[in-house]
């Protein structure tokens, strides 16, 4: 009877500890929405608990700032970067795990290597080599650098190690299937849990990214969220209650895939944990 | 579902490879011209005294009164009338109003055109523009030197000698012209505005613990710092330590350095400890009298202080009104004053427009600059956003030269003017960001002794940019 009571003693503890937790979590969630319903003097006066009246007039600002026109923008660049970041990951991580070739250990250390290089280093050299290749007024420069994204190859190629059996692609081989066919009929389906956390991953790096949209991209048209949020206001004053508004419909997506596929995104992330 | 997944990949692929095929980009533009050595800058005089007269300058107003619509000679660029100039000029910048301002060029060049490019600060812009620079790819035709910068465009080497296209200096006032000047005395910019300071103050505060809100008054009360740390005493004292007399103590650092017109560095070697401990020592005497609300400069809580009524005033420059009185405090009409700052005149920001040297709309770009010099130009820019124009004949105007609405019928005019004859004016240089941020930084805290504090910011100056010595 003690050692019951002491255990609901304990559980209790423990769900009040996630409560307070969660409460922590979500408070600043909470107050992004409700400060996207305010203007300036309200939030500055500190009356950020309550429901403001200035939705619609945030809601005008930045429809007039072409809010949703940066948001498919940052859509489709940050889907079809993601899509290549994956792809591509997936298959160096195939090639690096399951194959033997020369100089393996070596060519892998560089690709890791390159992590260890911030992206700002090489920034004027990549937006020469934009402007050479004629891609500069294309979303192309915020897509094409993920192909060649270190952390996904690395992130792939431990997983693959360990979850995709060699017994298997001789299985495959025997059954007349190519190589490719291997990777795209056998290896994909099986790494999927490290194909999601690695989506949500390189989707939130696209989607916040702003330092390459803002050196590369000129026209207004194809701003992504980052540079409208970050424009809308004054030098001086910011917008704040119009910015947290776009802040807050640029999550709602975000929120809504993850809670699609939070399922997915956790064993993802619970397996690489255990197998890596 | 395993053919579905590898198709929609191989699918994206496609369409974001496709996309690009639709790019067309033909900037053609050549390189950086920032020399290696720019730094190296032979910097004119530290500090000059602007004492010339900003009297309506013959010149200018001539000039200006016949450029009122027709297409006469002032209009003309390099020999075409303003229905042959044409092109289509790139524009960025950090405030969406200058598109409309530029754009005002059209009544009188119908043929130019423009591609706008918001850009979210100024500090975005010059890593926009050296990246641009250095790779070759668009480079704006019009470029936007702010003040912090502009000592930087100085040197860089990639402005046109816009003297070379029929605009003409003297139209200016004369302290904004000289610093429209590059090292080597070349006219490389107009100036957006006019920035000289003043002491924004609450009418109902200054009623209320002060017995009068008349600007000369107050300014009476406040002629020197001693007096301004006293008024600032009596206004908390009987506020109940509800009023404040500034938001902060940086937020003197702008008029305070302004105000001294030396520089922190000469050449390469720093000045700080020799040209401002005075200054340091000044804000520190400030601070212990208490009478600041302790709120840092450009935070939400200094903006909200505007509209709040716990702090009485704030030292700035004319274009306050429209970018952080008004956005702050947009009930606050006829309820805020100007007075003098105590300390002397001295200018707060600016924007000088450039034309860049390898463009290839040097003709529009000059139409431009013509229109913006005109009365129409300018009266335009103040109608717009309450820019205070360059142009010296316009003060004599009287959409200019009336009482305010905003500061409660007072002609704030008749003081900038004033201001603009007599202030002290800093020249900018290269790198004068870094010292404003370390020195606002720096008196946000203000620990430690005068020396200790200007050798601090040496140590921090050095720390951002190595080339530089004690």
């Amino acid at each position: 009877m003690m050692k019951m009571n002491k255990t609901k003693w304990i559980d209790g503890l423990i769900n009040l500890l996630i409560i307070v937790i969660a409460t922590v979590s979500i408070i600043p969630f909470l107050l992004m929405f409700l400060m996207a319903t305010q203007d300036n003097q309200t939030i500055f006066a500190g009356r950020i608990l309550t429901l403001g009246h200035s939705l619609s007039t945030n809601f005008k600002t930045i429809v007039e700032a072409e809010y949703f026109r940066s948001f498919l923008n940052s859509l489709f660049v940050s889907i079809s970067s993601t899509a290549l970041t994956v792809f591509f990951g997936a298959m160096a991580g195939f090639g690096f795990a399951k194959y033997d070739f020369k100089h393996k250990k070596l060519i892998f250390q560089l690709v890791i290597l390159t992590m260890l290089v911030p992206m700002e280093v090489g920034l004027v050299a990549f937006v020469w080599e934009m402007r050479v290749l004629h891609l500069s007024k294309t979303f192309l420069p915020l897509i094409l650098p993920n192909m060649a994204n270190a952390f996904s190859v690395f992130w792939m190629t431990q997983y693959i190690k360990d979850a995709f059996p060699y017994e298997l692609i001789e299985s495959g081989r025997i059954d007349g299937c190519t190589d490719m066919g291997i990777f795209l009929r056998m290896a994909l389906p099986i790494i999927k849990p490290a194909i999601f956390t690695l989506s949500i991953i390189s989707f939130l790096q696209s989607w916040n990214n702003y330092l390459l949209p803002m050196i590369m991209i000129n026209d207004p048209k194809k701003f992504t969220i980052p540079l409208v949020i970050a424009s809308i206001g004054n030098m001086f004053v910011a917008d704040y209650g119009a910015r947290l508004l776009a802040v807050a419909a640029g999550i709602l997506p975000i929120m809504i895939v993850f809670i699609i596929f939070s399922k997915q995104i956790t064993e993802g992330l619970a397996s690489g944990a255990v197998k890596g | 579902m395993k053919k579905r997944l590898a198709m929609i990949l191989a699918g994206a692929c496609l369409v974001s490879l496709l996309g690009g095929c639709g790019g067309n980009g033909t900037s053609e533009n050549a390189g950086s011209q920032e020399s290696a050595g720019a730094q190296q800058e032979e910097e004119k005089q530290p500090q000059e005294a602007a004492a010339e007269e900003t009297e309506a300058g013959e010149t200018g107003k001539d000039a200006a009164e016949s450029a009122s619509g027709e297409t006469d000679d002032y209009y003309m660029v390099n020999g075409k009338t303003p229905e042959e100039v044409t092109g289509n000029i790139l524009f960025w910048s950090w405030d969406p109003n200058f598109f409309e301002m530029v754009e005002k060029m059209n009544t009188i060049y119908p043929n130019v055109t423009f591609d706008f490019v918001t850009v979210a600060s100024a500090d975005d812009y010059m890593q926009k523009l050296q990246a641009a620079l250095t790779s070759g790819s668009d480079v704006p035709d019009i470029l936007a030197m702010e003040i912090n910068n502009l000592g930087r465009f100085y040197d860089m080497g990639i402005c046109d000698d816009l003297e070379t296209h029929g605009i003409d200096p003297s139209l200016l006032v004369p302290y904004l012209e000289e610093m429209g000047r590059d090292n080597n005395g070349t006219f490389i910019g107009i100036p957006n505005t006019a920035a000289p300071g003043g002491l924004y103050y609450r009418r109902d505060i200054a009623k209320e613990y002060l017995g009068t809100d008349d600007p000369d008054e107050i300014t009476a009360m406040i002629k020197d710092w001693d007096s301004f740390i006293e008024t600032g005493k009596k206004i908390k004292e009987a506020s109940g330590g509800e009023v404040s007399m500034i938001p902060g103590i940086d937020t003197l650092v702008q008029p305070l350095v302004n105000q001294t017109g030396l520089r922190w560095r000469d050449g390469n070697k720093l000045t700080v400890q020799e040209n401002f401990t005075d200054v340091i020592a000044l804000m520190q005497k400030i601070k212990d009298a208490d009478i600041d609300a302790g709120l840092d400069v450009w935070t939400p809580a200094w903006n909200a202080s505007f509209a709040q009524g716990n702090v009485f005033c704030c030292p700035g420059s004319c274009w306050f009104q429209s970018y952080v009185i008004e956005p702050n405090d947009p009930e606050g009409a006829g309820n805020w004053g100007v007075a003098e700052v105590p300390g002397g005149y001295y200018n707060w920001g600016g924007i000088w427009w450039g034309m860049y040297n390898q463009s290839e709309n040097k003709d529009a770009v000059a139409a431009w600059m013509k229109y913006e010099l005109t009365v129409e130009g300018a009266q335009n820019k103040y109608d717009l956003i309450h820019f205070y124009p360059g142009v010296k004949a316009v003060y004599e105007d009287d959409y200019l030269n009336k009482p305010n609405e905003f500061y409660g019928g007072q002609n704030v005019t008749e003081l900038y003017l004033k201001e603009m004859d007599e202030m002290t004016v800093l020249r900018p240089i290269a790198d004068d960001a870094l010292f404003y941020n370390s020195m606002t930084f720096f008196a946000q805290s203000l620990e430690g002794t005068p020396e200790e504090i200007a050798d601090k910011i040496e140590e921090d100056i050095i720390s951002s940019n190595p080339q530089y010595e004690k």
